[in-house]
Protein backbone atom coordinates (compact mmCIF):
# COMPACT_ATOMS: atom_id res chain seq x y z
CA UNK A 1 0.00 0.00 0.00
CA UNK A 2 1.09 3.55 -0.70
CA UNK A 3 2.11 5.81 2.03
CA UNK A 4 -1.74 7.36 2.07
CA UNK A 5 -4.18 4.87 3.87
CA UNK A 6 -7.15 5.37 6.34
CA UNK A 7 -5.39 6.75 9.11
CA UNK A 8 -3.71 9.37 7.14
CA UNK A 9 -6.60 10.36 5.50
CA UNK A 10 -8.26 10.76 8.71
CA UNK A 11 -5.50 13.09 9.41
CA UNK A 12 -6.27 15.22 6.51
CA UNK A 13 -10.05 15.16 7.10
CA UNK A 14 -9.11 16.92 10.75
CA UNK A 15 -6.85 19.26 8.77
CA UNK A 16 -9.19 20.20 6.88
CA UNK A 17 -11.93 20.61 9.18
CA UNK A 18 -9.48 23.21 11.51
CA UNK A 19 -8.37 25.05 8.21
CA UNK A 20 -11.97 26.03 6.83
CA UNK A 21 -12.90 27.02 10.47
CA UNK A 22 -9.92 29.03 10.94
CA UNK A 23 -10.69 31.01 7.65
CA UNK A 24 -14.12 32.60 9.56
CA UNK A 25 -13.93 35.27 6.27
CA UNK A 26 -15.13 33.07 4.10
CA UNK A 27 -18.55 33.02 5.70
CA UNK A 28 -21.32 30.50 4.16
CA UNK A 29 -19.04 29.57 1.10
CA UNK A 30 -16.39 28.56 3.97
CA UNK A 31 -19.15 25.95 5.56
CA UNK A 32 -20.33 24.74 1.71
CA UNK A 33 -16.13 23.69 1.01
CA UNK A 34 -16.05 22.34 4.61
CA UNK A 35 -19.03 19.89 3.38
CA UNK A 36 -17.76 19.17 -0.05
CA UNK A 37 -14.22 18.30 1.53
CA UNK A 38 -15.98 16.29 4.43
CA UNK A 39 -17.74 14.56 2.13
CA UNK A 40 -15.42 13.92 -0.39
CA UNK A 41 -12.61 12.95 1.95
CA UNK A 42 -15.01 10.35 4.21
CA UNK A 43 -15.89 8.62 0.66
CA UNK A 44 -11.81 8.56 -0.56
CA UNK A 45 -11.31 6.90 3.39
CA UNK A 46 -14.16 4.52 3.25
CA UNK A 47 -13.02 3.59 -0.43
CA UNK A 48 -9.17 3.48 0.88
CA UNK A 49 -9.97 1.34 3.51
CA UNK A 50 -11.87 -1.09 1.04
CA UNK A 51 -8.43 -1.11 -0.95
CA UNK A 52 -6.78 -2.15 2.57
CA UNK A 53 -9.04 -4.74 3.36
CA UNK A 54 -8.92 -6.63 -0.46
CA UNK A 55 -5.06 -6.43 -0.06
CA UNK A 56 -5.37 -8.11 3.69
CA UNK A 57 -7.64 -10.80 2.54
CA UNK A 58 -5.50 -11.44 -0.66
CA UNK A 59 -1.98 -11.59 1.19
CA UNK A 60 -3.83 -13.55 3.54
CA UNK A 61 -4.52 -16.08 1.07
CA UNK A 62 -1.26 -15.76 -0.52
CA UNK A 63 0.42 -16.60 2.55
CA UNK A 64 -2.06 -20.04 3.16
CA UNK A 65 -1.13 -20.91 -0.44
CA UNK A 66 2.46 -20.68 -0.04
CA UNK A 67 2.81 -22.64 3.42
CA UNK A 68 0.56 -25.35 2.37
CA UNK A 69 2.37 -25.34 -0.68
CA UNK A 70 5.74 -25.77 1.22
CA UNK A 71 4.21 -28.38 3.48
CA UNK A 72 5.03 -31.50 1.06
CA UNK A 73 8.37 -30.42 0.75
CA UNK A 74 9.28 -30.02 4.06
CA UNK A 75 7.61 -33.20 4.93
CA UNK A 76 10.37 -34.73 2.75
CA UNK A 77 13.18 -32.64 3.95
CA UNK A 78 12.62 -33.98 7.77
CA UNK A 79 11.50 -37.71 6.81
CA UNK A 80 14.61 -37.81 4.31
CA UNK A 81 17.21 -36.56 6.89
CA UNK A 82 15.43 -38.94 9.56
CA UNK A 83 15.68 -42.02 7.06
CA UNK A 84 19.53 -41.45 6.90
CA UNK A 85 19.99 -41.19 10.27
CA UNK A 86 17.84 -44.32 11.00
CA UNK A 87 20.08 -46.46 8.13
CA UNK A 88 23.28 -45.15 9.91
CA UNK A 89 22.42 -46.27 13.41
CA UNK A 90 21.07 -49.29 12.29
CA UNK A 91 23.96 -50.16 10.42
CA UNK A 92 25.65 -49.57 14.08
CA UNK A 93 23.34 -52.00 15.70
CA UNK A 94 23.95 -54.35 13.32
CA UNK A 95 27.90 -54.58 14.07
CA UNK A 96 26.79 -54.41 17.82
CA UNK A 97 23.85 -56.99 18.62
CA UNK A 98 22.15 -56.71 21.91
CA UNK A 99 21.26 -60.14 21.80
CA UNK A 100 22.13 -61.90 25.16
CA UNK A 101 22.59 -58.73 26.84
CA UNK A 102 19.85 -58.63 30.16
CA UNK A 103 16.44 -56.79 29.23
CA UNK A 104 16.26 -53.06 30.37
CA UNK A 105 14.09 -52.79 33.38
CA UNK A 106 13.42 -48.85 32.61
CA UNK A 107 12.22 -47.26 29.60
CA UNK A 108 14.92 -44.40 29.44
CA UNK A 109 13.25 -41.67 31.05
CA UNK A 110 15.35 -40.62 34.39
CA UNK B 1 -33.50 12.88 27.03
CA UNK B 2 -34.62 9.47 27.17
CA UNK B 3 -34.53 8.70 23.91
CA UNK B 4 -30.60 9.88 23.30
CA UNK B 5 -30.18 7.88 26.33
CA UNK B 6 -31.46 4.90 24.83
CA UNK B 7 -29.30 5.56 21.64
CA UNK B 8 -25.97 5.86 23.88
CA UNK B 9 -26.42 2.92 25.45
CA UNK B 10 -27.44 1.14 21.48
CA UNK B 11 -24.33 2.62 20.46
CA UNK B 12 -22.44 1.53 23.46
CA UNK B 13 -24.00 -2.40 23.12
CA UNK B 14 -22.77 -2.55 19.14
CA UNK B 15 -19.47 -0.83 20.08
CA UNK B 16 -19.20 -3.55 22.26
CA UNK B 17 -20.08 -6.89 19.86
CA UNK B 18 -17.67 -5.40 16.60
CA UNK B 19 -15.39 -8.28 16.97
CA UNK B 20 -11.79 -7.21 15.74
CA UNK B 21 -8.51 -8.77 15.00
CA UNK B 22 -5.28 -7.13 17.17
CA UNK B 23 -1.98 -7.13 14.79
CA UNK B 24 0.75 -8.68 16.29
CA UNK B 25 4.39 -7.84 15.69
CA UNK B 26 6.30 -10.82 15.60
CA UNK B 27 7.30 -12.46 12.79
CA UNK B 28 5.05 -15.35 11.89
CA UNK B 29 5.33 -18.50 13.49
CA UNK B 30 5.03 -20.82 10.30
CA UNK B 31 7.76 -18.96 7.92
CA UNK B 32 10.07 -18.75 11.45
CA UNK B 33 10.06 -22.90 11.51
CA UNK B 34 7.91 -22.39 15.46
CA UNK B 35 5.81 -25.25 14.92
CA UNK B 36 2.24 -24.12 17.20
CA UNK B 37 -0.11 -26.61 15.46
CA UNK B 38 -1.98 -28.62 18.33
CA UNK B 39 -1.93 -32.34 18.01
CA UNK B 40 -4.26 -34.62 20.02
CA UNK B 41 -3.32 -37.67 20.87
CA UNK B 42 -5.80 -39.61 23.74
CA UNK B 43 -5.79 -36.99 26.53
CA UNK B 44 -2.43 -35.74 25.48
CA UNK B 45 -1.87 -32.47 23.67
CA UNK B 46 0.94 -31.88 21.68
CA UNK B 47 2.38 -28.52 20.77
CA UNK B 48 4.06 -28.00 17.36
CA UNK B 49 6.19 -30.89 17.69
CA UNK B 50 5.57 -34.52 19.06
CA UNK B 51 7.00 -38.21 18.58
CA UNK B 52 5.48 -41.16 20.09
CA UNK B 53 6.29 -45.04 19.66
CA UNK B 54 4.94 -47.39 17.38
CA UNK B 55 5.37 -50.89 17.34
CA UNK B 56 5.34 -52.92 14.53
CA UNK B 57 2.44 -54.29 12.94
CA UNK B 58 -0.05 -51.61 15.02
CA UNK B 59 -3.21 -50.53 13.03
CA UNK B 60 -2.43 -47.05 12.59
CA UNK B 61 -6.10 -45.84 12.47
CA UNK B 62 -6.43 -46.99 15.59
CA UNK B 63 -3.88 -44.32 17.03
CA UNK B 64 -6.64 -41.63 16.22
CA UNK B 65 -3.76 -39.08 16.11
CA UNK B 66 -5.21 -35.80 15.37
CA UNK B 67 -5.42 -31.84 15.20
CA UNK B 68 -7.56 -28.95 16.68
CA UNK B 69 -8.64 -27.07 13.99
CA UNK B 70 -9.32 -22.91 14.56
CA UNK B 71 -12.42 -21.75 13.67
CA UNK B 72 -13.02 -22.74 9.83
CA UNK B 73 -10.38 -22.74 6.66
CA UNK B 74 -7.90 -25.46 5.33
CA UNK B 75 -5.56 -27.94 6.26
CA UNK B 76 -2.87 -30.09 4.73
CA UNK B 77 -1.76 -33.21 5.52
CA UNK B 78 1.84 -34.99 4.40
CA UNK B 79 3.50 -37.70 4.86
CA UNK B 80 6.35 -39.24 2.56
CA UNK B 81 6.82 -42.93 4.58
CA UNK B 82 3.46 -43.04 5.86
CA UNK B 83 1.75 -41.90 2.11
CA UNK B 84 -0.49 -39.42 3.26
CA UNK B 85 -1.14 -36.35 0.86
CA UNK B 86 -4.44 -35.03 2.40
CA UNK B 87 -5.81 -31.25 2.37
CA UNK B 88 -9.60 -30.59 3.58
CA UNK B 89 -11.75 -27.40 3.93
CA UNK B 90 -12.58 -27.60 7.43
CA UNK B 91 -15.46 -25.76 10.04
CA UNK B 92 -16.31 -24.83 13.18
CA UNK B 93 -13.15 -26.01 15.24
CA UNK B 94 -13.25 -29.69 14.04
CA UNK B 95 -10.89 -31.78 15.64
CA UNK B 96 -9.48 -33.24 11.73
CA UNK B 97 -8.54 -36.72 12.06
CA UNK B 98 -5.00 -37.46 10.91
CA UNK B 99 -5.77 -40.79 7.80
CA UNK B 100 -2.99 -43.12 8.75
CA UNK B 101 -4.15 -46.37 7.48
CA UNK B 102 -2.52 -50.10 7.40
CA UNK B 103 0.28 -51.62 9.69
CA UNK B 104 3.20 -49.85 11.64
CA UNK B 105 6.31 -51.00 9.65
CA UNK B 106 8.39 -48.07 9.27
CA UNK B 107 8.98 -44.72 10.90
CA UNK B 108 7.21 -41.75 9.59
CA UNK B 109 6.83 -37.73 10.07
CA UNK B 110 3.80 -36.38 9.18
CA UNK B 111 3.37 -32.58 8.57
CA UNK B 112 0.52 -30.54 8.90
CA UNK B 113 -0.19 -27.03 8.15
CA UNK B 114 -3.41 -25.14 8.86
CA UNK B 115 -4.61 -21.55 7.64
CA UNK B 116 -7.52 -20.19 9.52
CA UNK B 117 -9.85 -17.49 8.15
CA UNK B 118 -11.53 -15.19 11.02
CA UNK B 119 -15.05 -13.34 10.90
CA UNK B 120 -13.38 -10.09 11.48
CA UNK B 121 -11.16 -10.54 8.09
CA UNK B 122 -14.09 -9.39 6.41
CA UNK B 123 -13.68 -6.11 8.21
CA UNK B 124 -10.34 -5.92 9.63
CA UNK B 125 -7.14 -5.06 7.00
CA UNK B 126 -4.88 -7.65 8.69
CA UNK B 127 -2.93 -10.02 7.44
CA UNK B 128 -3.38 -13.74 8.94
CA UNK B 129 -0.80 -16.63 8.84
CA UNK B 130 -1.26 -20.26 9.67
CA UNK B 131 0.25 -22.39 11.85
CA UNK B 132 2.22 -25.54 11.41
CA UNK B 133 3.77 -28.67 13.24
CA UNK B 134 5.45 -32.22 12.64
CA UNK B 135 4.41 -35.55 14.67
CA UNK B 136 6.51 -38.05 14.55
CA UNK B 137 5.82 -42.39 14.49
CA UNK B 138 9.09 -44.43 15.33
CA UNK B 139 8.35 -47.78 14.42
CA UNK B 140 9.92 -49.78 16.73
CA UNK B 141 10.73 -53.72 17.45
CA UNK B 142 8.22 -55.58 20.13
CA UNK B 143 10.51 -55.87 23.09
CA UNK B 144 12.75 -52.56 22.22
CA UNK B 145 13.16 -49.38 24.43
CA UNK B 146 12.51 -46.24 23.52
CA UNK B 147 12.90 -42.90 24.58
CA UNK B 148 12.21 -39.02 23.53
CA UNK B 149 11.20 -35.97 23.50
CA UNK B 150 10.93 -32.08 21.57
CA UNK B 151 12.28 -28.90 21.42
CA UNK B 152 12.18 -25.70 20.16
CA UNK B 153 15.47 -23.79 20.39
CA UNK B 154 17.02 -20.53 19.04
CA UNK B 155 20.50 -19.42 18.93
CA UNK B 156 23.39 -20.79 20.74
CA UNK B 157 21.20 -23.12 22.98
CA UNK B 158 22.08 -25.29 25.74
CA UNK B 159 19.34 -28.12 26.60
CA UNK B 160 20.61 -30.28 28.91
CA UNK B 161 19.51 -34.02 28.17
CA UNK B 162 19.53 -36.86 31.06
CA UNK B 163 19.08 -40.62 29.97
CA UNK B 164 18.29 -43.60 32.32
CA UNK B 165 20.36 -46.55 30.65
CA UNK B 166 21.33 -48.44 33.72
CA UNK B 167 23.85 -50.38 35.14
CA UNK B 168 27.55 -48.19 35.59
CA UNK B 169 30.87 -47.61 33.67
CA UNK B 170 30.91 -46.44 29.70
CA UNK B 171 28.29 -46.49 27.38
CA UNK B 172 28.31 -45.93 23.47
CA UNK B 173 26.55 -43.25 22.29
CA UNK B 174 25.60 -42.88 18.40
CA UNK B 175 23.34 -39.74 17.22
CA UNK B 176 23.15 -38.69 14.00
CA UNK B 177 19.85 -36.93 11.98
CA UNK B 178 20.62 -32.79 12.67
CA UNK B 179 23.68 -32.33 11.32
CA UNK B 180 26.43 -33.65 13.75
CA UNK B 181 27.37 -37.89 13.41
CA UNK B 182 28.02 -38.22 16.68
CA UNK B 183 30.13 -41.68 18.01
CA UNK B 184 31.32 -41.62 21.34
CA UNK B 185 32.19 -43.78 24.73
CA UNK B 186 30.55 -41.49 27.18
CA UNK B 187 30.65 -42.91 31.21
CA UNK B 188 27.43 -43.12 33.50
CA UNK B 189 26.58 -41.48 36.78
CA UNK B 190 26.56 -43.76 39.89
CA UNK B 191 22.75 -43.93 39.42
CA UNK B 192 22.82 -45.35 35.83
CA UNK B 193 21.98 -41.72 34.34
CA UNK B 194 23.76 -40.48 30.77
CA UNK B 195 24.14 -36.74 30.88
CA UNK B 196 24.72 -34.45 27.70
CA UNK B 197 23.87 -31.40 25.99
CA UNK B 198 21.91 -31.56 22.99
CA UNK B 199 23.88 -28.71 21.26
CA UNK B 200 26.41 -32.11 21.07
CA UNK B 201 24.38 -33.53 19.35
CA UNK B 202 22.76 -31.17 17.30
CA UNK B 203 24.02 -28.10 14.63
CA UNK B 204 21.15 -27.27 12.59
CA UNK B 205 20.94 -24.27 10.36
CA UNK B 206 18.45 -21.71 11.46
CA UNK B 207 14.63 -22.02 10.43
CA UNK B 208 15.03 -25.73 10.04
CA UNK B 209 13.41 -29.12 11.77
CA UNK B 210 15.10 -32.29 12.22
CA UNK B 211 14.74 -35.96 14.07
CA UNK B 212 17.85 -36.94 15.91
CA UNK B 213 18.11 -40.54 15.65
CA UNK B 214 19.85 -41.99 18.25
CA UNK B 215 21.26 -45.26 20.31
CA UNK B 216 23.14 -45.94 23.71
CA UNK B 217 24.88 -49.07 23.03
CA UNK B 218 25.52 -50.68 27.02
CA UNK B 219 27.98 -53.67 27.82
CA UNK B 220 25.02 -54.90 30.07
CA UNK B 221 21.31 -53.66 28.86
CA UNK B 222 19.60 -53.89 25.43
CA UNK B 223 19.94 -51.05 23.15
CA UNK B 224 18.18 -48.12 24.26
CA UNK B 225 17.15 -46.02 20.72
CA UNK B 226 16.11 -42.50 21.15
CA UNK B 227 14.14 -39.76 19.43
CA UNK B 228 14.46 -35.98 19.41
CA UNK B 229 12.81 -33.65 17.86
CA UNK B 230 14.54 -30.70 17.63
CA UNK B 231 13.10 -27.45 15.29
CA UNK B 232 15.97 -24.38 15.39
CA UNK B 233 13.87 -20.93 14.89
CA UNK B 234 14.55 -17.68 14.16
CA UNK B 235 16.21 -15.87 16.82
CA UNK B 236 14.14 -12.62 15.98
CA UNK B 237 10.71 -15.00 16.78
CA UNK B 238 9.12 -14.58 20.11
CA UNK B 239 7.25 -17.81 22.18
CA UNK B 240 3.66 -16.50 22.88
CA UNK B 241 3.93 -15.68 26.95
CA UNK B 242 1.25 -17.66 29.04
CA UNK B 243 -1.89 -16.09 29.64
CA UNK B 244 -2.41 -15.31 33.15
CA UNK B 245 -5.40 -17.60 34.19
CA UNK B 246 -7.53 -16.98 37.20
CA UNK B 247 -10.96 -18.07 38.84
CA UNK B 248 -13.80 -17.49 41.19
CA UNK B 249 -16.49 -19.97 41.46
CA UNK B 250 -17.54 -21.14 37.72
CA UNK B 251 -15.89 -18.20 36.06
CA UNK B 252 -12.65 -18.44 35.19
CA UNK B 253 -10.88 -15.02 33.64
CA UNK B 254 -7.84 -15.34 30.84
CA UNK B 255 -5.68 -12.45 30.09
CA UNK B 256 -3.43 -12.55 27.20
CA UNK B 257 -0.81 -10.18 25.84
CA UNK B 258 -1.69 -7.19 24.22
CA UNK B 259 -1.17 -9.15 20.27
CA UNK B 260 -3.43 -12.09 21.23
CA UNK B 261 -6.76 -11.65 18.79
CA UNK B 262 -8.52 -15.11 20.18
CA UNK B 263 -8.12 -16.31 24.11
CA UNK B 264 -10.68 -19.80 24.30
CA UNK B 265 -12.37 -22.24 26.64
CA UNK B 266 -12.28 -25.31 25.25
CA UNK B 267 -14.71 -24.90 22.42
CA UNK B 268 -15.91 -21.39 23.42
CA UNK B 269 -13.64 -18.50 21.69
CA UNK B 270 -13.93 -14.90 21.98
CA UNK B 271 -12.25 -12.19 19.38
CA UNK B 272 -9.95 -10.45 22.22
CA UNK B 273 -7.16 -10.26 24.21
CA UNK B 274 -8.60 -10.80 27.64
CA UNK B 275 -11.92 -12.65 28.62
CA UNK B 276 -14.44 -14.49 31.16
CA UNK B 277 -15.70 -17.61 30.49
CA UNK B 278 -18.72 -19.16 32.82
CA UNK B 279 -19.48 -22.74 33.55
CA UNK B 280 -15.75 -23.34 34.40
CA UNK B 281 -15.47 -26.81 36.59
CA UNK B 282 -12.49 -26.86 38.05
CA UNK B 283 -12.90 -31.04 38.37
CA UNK B 284 -12.72 -31.71 35.09
CA UNK B 285 -10.06 -31.04 32.08
CA UNK B 286 -10.26 -27.79 30.39
CA UNK B 287 -8.23 -26.50 27.17
CA UNK B 288 -7.64 -22.82 27.37
CA UNK B 289 -5.94 -21.26 24.36
CA UNK B 290 -4.75 -18.00 23.15
CA UNK B 291 -3.39 -17.09 19.54
CA UNK B 292 -2.36 -14.19 17.47
CA UNK B 293 -3.07 -13.80 13.83
CA UNK B 294 0.86 -14.32 13.35
CA UNK B 295 0.32 -18.13 14.24
CA UNK B 296 1.68 -17.95 17.70
CA UNK B 297 -0.31 -19.56 20.63
CA UNK B 298 -0.24 -21.18 23.80
CA UNK B 299 -2.45 -23.77 25.02
CA UNK B 300 -2.57 -24.18 28.34
CA UNK B 301 -4.24 -27.38 30.14
CA UNK B 302 -5.95 -28.30 33.59
CA UNK B 303 -5.91 -31.10 34.96
CA UNK B 304 -7.96 -30.81 37.51
CA UNK B 305 -5.00 -29.26 39.70
CA UNK B 306 -2.91 -27.36 37.59
CA UNK B 307 -2.47 -25.48 34.60
CA UNK B 308 0.39 -27.11 32.30
CA UNK B 309 0.75 -24.10 29.50
CA UNK B 310 3.16 -24.50 26.23
CA UNK B 311 4.30 -22.36 24.09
Amino acid sequence: MSAVNADSVSDLLMDAIRAVLATSKMGYAGYILLAICTVGLWYFRKWLKKQELIAAKRRSEEEANKSQAGNTTDNQNVSDKLNQAHDKIEDVRKENPDSGKKKREVDGNP
Amino acid sequence: MMKKTLLLLLFILIAGCVRHLRPDSSPPAVESEYPTIEFHLKDKIYHGLGVIPVTEGTDLATLGLSVQTYYSGSIRIDSKDCGIAFSKVYSNFEKVVIPLTGLANRSCVVSVVMSPKYAPQNSDPITVYGFKGHFVLRMIKTGESWTGGTHKVTGKFSVPVTLNVGGTGIVRAVFSGCGVDFDQDLPLDDGGFLHLDLNQVVALKNKSTCVLEGVIISPVYQDLLINEVVSQYDPGFSPLPEPSISGQNSTLTVNGSGSVSVVGLDLSHRFASSANFKNFNPNVPHIVRVFTVKGRSTVCKWDTREWLCQQ
